[in-house]
């Protein structure tokens, strides 16, 4: 496995499945937790680090579905590889639309399993990357006066200094100082990198005439 | 005519008889035309014949109070006697026909009676009432006007004529009051009490004129005109009902034209002929076609013609034993179209009892079977939706049943291949994993003989065995969830409980079946609080095992279904334990049933055969 410090929560109401589940995972060198229940696995993780859930679809009170509804409101949350015990098209479609790794159906293959679960954990190492980089910009872009993020905005669209003037109703020579401290401030060397921090940091431009 | 003492005073009693003789004759006559008119009404003839006879009698009376000699006065009396006789037959078959009460073997005694009496009455020269004339008397009246009276000895005859009158009397007054009973208490009155009455007065003075008690002339033929009168009276108040039933039958006539001409059903006559001889508006709109284009056409234009000659078929058939009450036919309209109609038809009969032809409704359901047919096929639509998702219900939730420990199983398994080739350590735990594999493996096995004892299918092998130790197997295998619960389980047998013949691997699923619901009822009360009871007793030839729990109950609209499959009032049940149950139960010819127990919670029992002696012995 890529990374051993990543931790896979397995949560399904049946003991039997959930320990067959623990020993295979295990028995592949990676760390597990179990959780008999949704509410269990909500009240007593708060887990940052690496990792996924191997989520039931079906269980006693919060089903699969739910807890996946759930955690997509924290960002960035575990991925998810669905288990069900029977191949239900809505349910799997509904999950996938949520942004579930795979939606895999018991009993489930080693091979499969992995599988997905290392997709899984890819993919939250690039969100957490993503994460990462996104805080680093967005500390930057803190650092600009309210003057000039309304600058950077209109820089981003591509108009020319003249224009950007008469937009804010500023001197031409004043847009340009701003202009300069804030490509210093963001350590960026073009307009192109300035577009890319914008998006990274979701700052949409100005909409100008 | 001559005045006996020839006094030039106006001679009274001629005027007197003459015109009462012509006041009969003149209703008489006036009868008389009425029957000329309607044969039918044998009343009118017999009326006229009254009177006819009431105005002889009162002649031959006027005769015989002038008569001059004993010879002329018994021949006068013959004639009077005979025309007494016809008023009388002919009243009593008035009364006969009139009064339709009276009894007819007493009406032909009456005429028999009388009848008889004429042959002595024109054989003896003094008729029938003398047998001998010994004078005649002259009395003058009042005022002092003339007549003849005859004395002389009774006839032998005598007696006859007064039972023939009393019988009159009799008859008449029985006949009246047969009718004032039926209802027909004018009528009633004005024939029987006015026969009667005058009968009386006329009859009894006669007597006393015959016996020579009073002498006075013969009056009968005045009572008679009073009777005469008050007949006729009664026919003309029957006339004037008449006329006024016709007007109601005008008024009524109106209202059910009206009627027809709106309502919304087709209404159509047929006459005896076979041809359409009525259609209403609304038949007219509803087949596009015009009054006189259906009028005189043959009866099977009602219908389209490939239904024609079946109901030229049914309309005979009607025509003999009367139409069935309800008869679907098809309507060709003038456009071609066709639209089912629902006929309900009477037959019509004459007055004479001969079919004169029918009349039929009819409603318009072609909406009507349209609309069903949909809803035919609308609910054969749901019914196989049921089916096909009760099968989807069934595969899924049979998959998920044998999906759990199959998925355990290879996990397991899975994980035990990486151990055998892993560290010593790690080897540890394979016993512990192959203990897991092999409940799993049992647990799917119970899932598929749920579903054959669901099915019905593959029943397991009876056998004898105590029901105490089907529970003490089952709540044995759910020990650990017990446990885990913190559940009491409370266990009382009834001694001596005799054995059952079951399958017993059935019957202990069943018991667990009740056991975890037992479990899943009381798991949500403080752990103190979750108690299961399981007692067996013996009633009559069965024996009952309850399950009892300490939980909330069963919601009572819950109750009738909570053996059903797929029902369930658990969050994650599959609904069909119980379902399970019931089958498995039933199949052994035993019952289940649940309900609610007063202290709370809720009981669920079931009752088995217990194993005959006998064989127990064997």
């Amino acid at each position: 496995m890529p990374d051993t410090v990543a931790t896979i929560f397995v949560v399904d109401d049946d003991d039997s499945v959930r320990r067959g589940l623990a020993r295979v995972l295990r028995a592949n060198g990676l760390r597990v937790e179990t959780f008999a229940s949704a509410d269990d696995y909500l009240a007593h993780t708060a887990y940052q680090g690496l990792g996924c859930i191997v989520l039931d679809l079906r269980m006693p009170g919060l089903t699969g579905l739910d807890l996946q509804a759930r955690l997509v409101e924290a960002a960035p949350a575990l991925p998810i590889v669905f288990l069900s015990g029977h191949g239900d098209v809505h349910s799997s479609v509904q999950a996938m639309k949520h942004g579930a790794v795979d939606f895999l159906t018991k009993p489930v293959d080693e091979e499969a399993l992995l599988a997905a679960i290392r997709e899984a954990l890819s993919r939250h190492a690039r969100a957490q990357q993503a994460q990462s980089e996104r805080a680093v910009v967005q500390a930057r872009i803190d650092t600009l006066t309210a003057r000039e993020l309304e600058v950077l905005r209109c820089v981003v669209t591509g108009a020319p200094n003249r224009q950007i003037a008469a937009h804010l109703g500023i001197s031409e020579k004043t847009v340009k100082v701003h202009r300069g401290r804030l490509m210093t401030k963001l350590e960026a060397g073009s307009v192109a990198e300035l577009v890319r921090l914008c998006t990274q940091a979701d700052i949409a431009p100005a909409s100008m005439p | 005519m001559h005045n006996v003492d020839g006094s030039t005073a106006m001679n009274w009693l001629t005027i007197a008889w003459s015109m009462c003789a012509a006041v009969n004759a003149l209703l008489a006559g006036m009868q008389l035309s009425l029957w000329f008119k309607d044969r039918h009404t044998i009343v009118y003839l017999l009326s006229a014949i009254m009177g006819l006879s009431a105005a002889a009698s009162a002649f031959t009376e006027l005769g015989l109070m002038q008569a001059t000699s004993a010879a002329a006065y018994g021949r006068l009396l013959q004639w009077n006697v005979l025309s007494v006789y016809t008023l009388v037959v002919s009243l009593v078959w008035l009364v006969y026909v009139r009064l339709g009460s009276a009894r007819r073997w007493l009406a032909l005694l009456v005429t028999a009676l009388w009848s008889v009496q004429m042959v002595p009455n024109f054989l003896s020269p003094t008729s029938v009432v003398y047998a001998r004339i010994d004078s005649l008397q002259q009395h003058t009246t009042f005022w002092g006007e003339a007549f003849t009276v005859a004395r002389g000895e009774a006839g032998p005859w005598v007696l006859v004529a007064n039972i023939a009158v009393v019988l009159i009397l009799l008859y008449v007054v029985d006949a009246s009051r047969q009718a004032w009973r039926r209802g027909a208490k004018r009528r009633s009155v004005l024939v029987g009490g006015s026969i009667v009455v005058f009968l009386m007065l006329g009859g009894a003075h006669a007597m006393l004129v015959d016996n020579g008690l009073v002498a006075t002339p013969y009056m009968v033929s005045f009572a008679y005109l009073a009777i005469m009168l008050a007949m006729s009276y009664e026919l003309v108040s029957d006339a004037v009902g008449v006329a006024k039933a016709a007007r109601q039958v005008a008024v009524s006539e109106q209202r059910w034209r009206s009627f027809l001409e709106r309502v919304q059903l087709a209404v159509a006559g047929i006459d005896a002929h076979r041809r359409i001889s009525y259609v209403n508006p609304y038949l007219l709109r509803l087949s596009g076609y015009a009054a006189e284009e259906l009028l005189g056409r043959p009866a099977s234009a009602l219908v389209a013609p490939q239904e024609a000659a079946e109901f030229e078929r049914r309309l005979d058939d009607a025509a003999a034993h009367g139409p069935r009450p309800h008869a679907e036919w098809t309507l060709q309209t003038a456009a071609g179209e066709l639209r089912k109609l629902r006929w309900s038809a009477v037959r019509l009969l004459s007055a004479e009892g001969e079919p004169s032809g029918f009349v039929g409704i009819a409603e318009d359901i072609t909406e009507r079977l349209r609309v069903k047919g949909e809803l035919q096929r609308a609910q054969r639509e749901m019914d196989s939706l049921t089916r096909t998702s009760t099968l989807g219900e069934l595969s899924s939730a049979l998959a998920h049943e044998l999906n759990q420990p199959l998925a355990a199983i290879l996990s397991n398994a899975q994980a035990a291949r990486r151990y055998m080739d892993g560290a010593p350590s790690e080897r540890a735990e394979l016993g512990d994993i192959l203990d897991d594999i092999i409940r799993d493996d049992k647990r799917a096995a119970e899932v598929i003989l749920r579903l054959r004892a669901l099915f019905g299918q593959g029943a397991t092998a009876r056998e004898r065995f105590q029901v105490e130790q089907a529970i003490q197997d089952a709540s044995e295998l759910l020990r650990g969830e017990f446990d885990a619960l913190q559940v009491a389980l409370h266990v009382d047998h009834a001694p001596e409980l005799p054995l059952v013949e079951a399958g017993r691997l059935e019957i202990q699923l069943v018991i667990r079946n009740l056991l975890r619901n037992a479990l899943h009822a009381v798991r949500d009360k403080a752990p103190a609080e979750r108690n299961i009871a399981v007692l067996t007793h013996a009633d009559g030839a069965d024996v009952v095992v309850s399950v009892t729990d300490s939980g909330c109950g069963i919601a009572e609209e819950d109750l009738p279904r909570m053996f059903e499959a797929f029902f369930t009032t658990k969050a994650q049940g599959l609904g069909m334990g119980l379902a399970v149950a019931r089958r498995i139960i039933e199949a052994h010819g035993g019952r289940i049933w649940a309900e609610n127990r007063n202290a709370g919670g809720a009981t669920f029992s079931f009752a088995l055969p217990a194993a005959t002696r006998n064989t127990a012995c064997a």
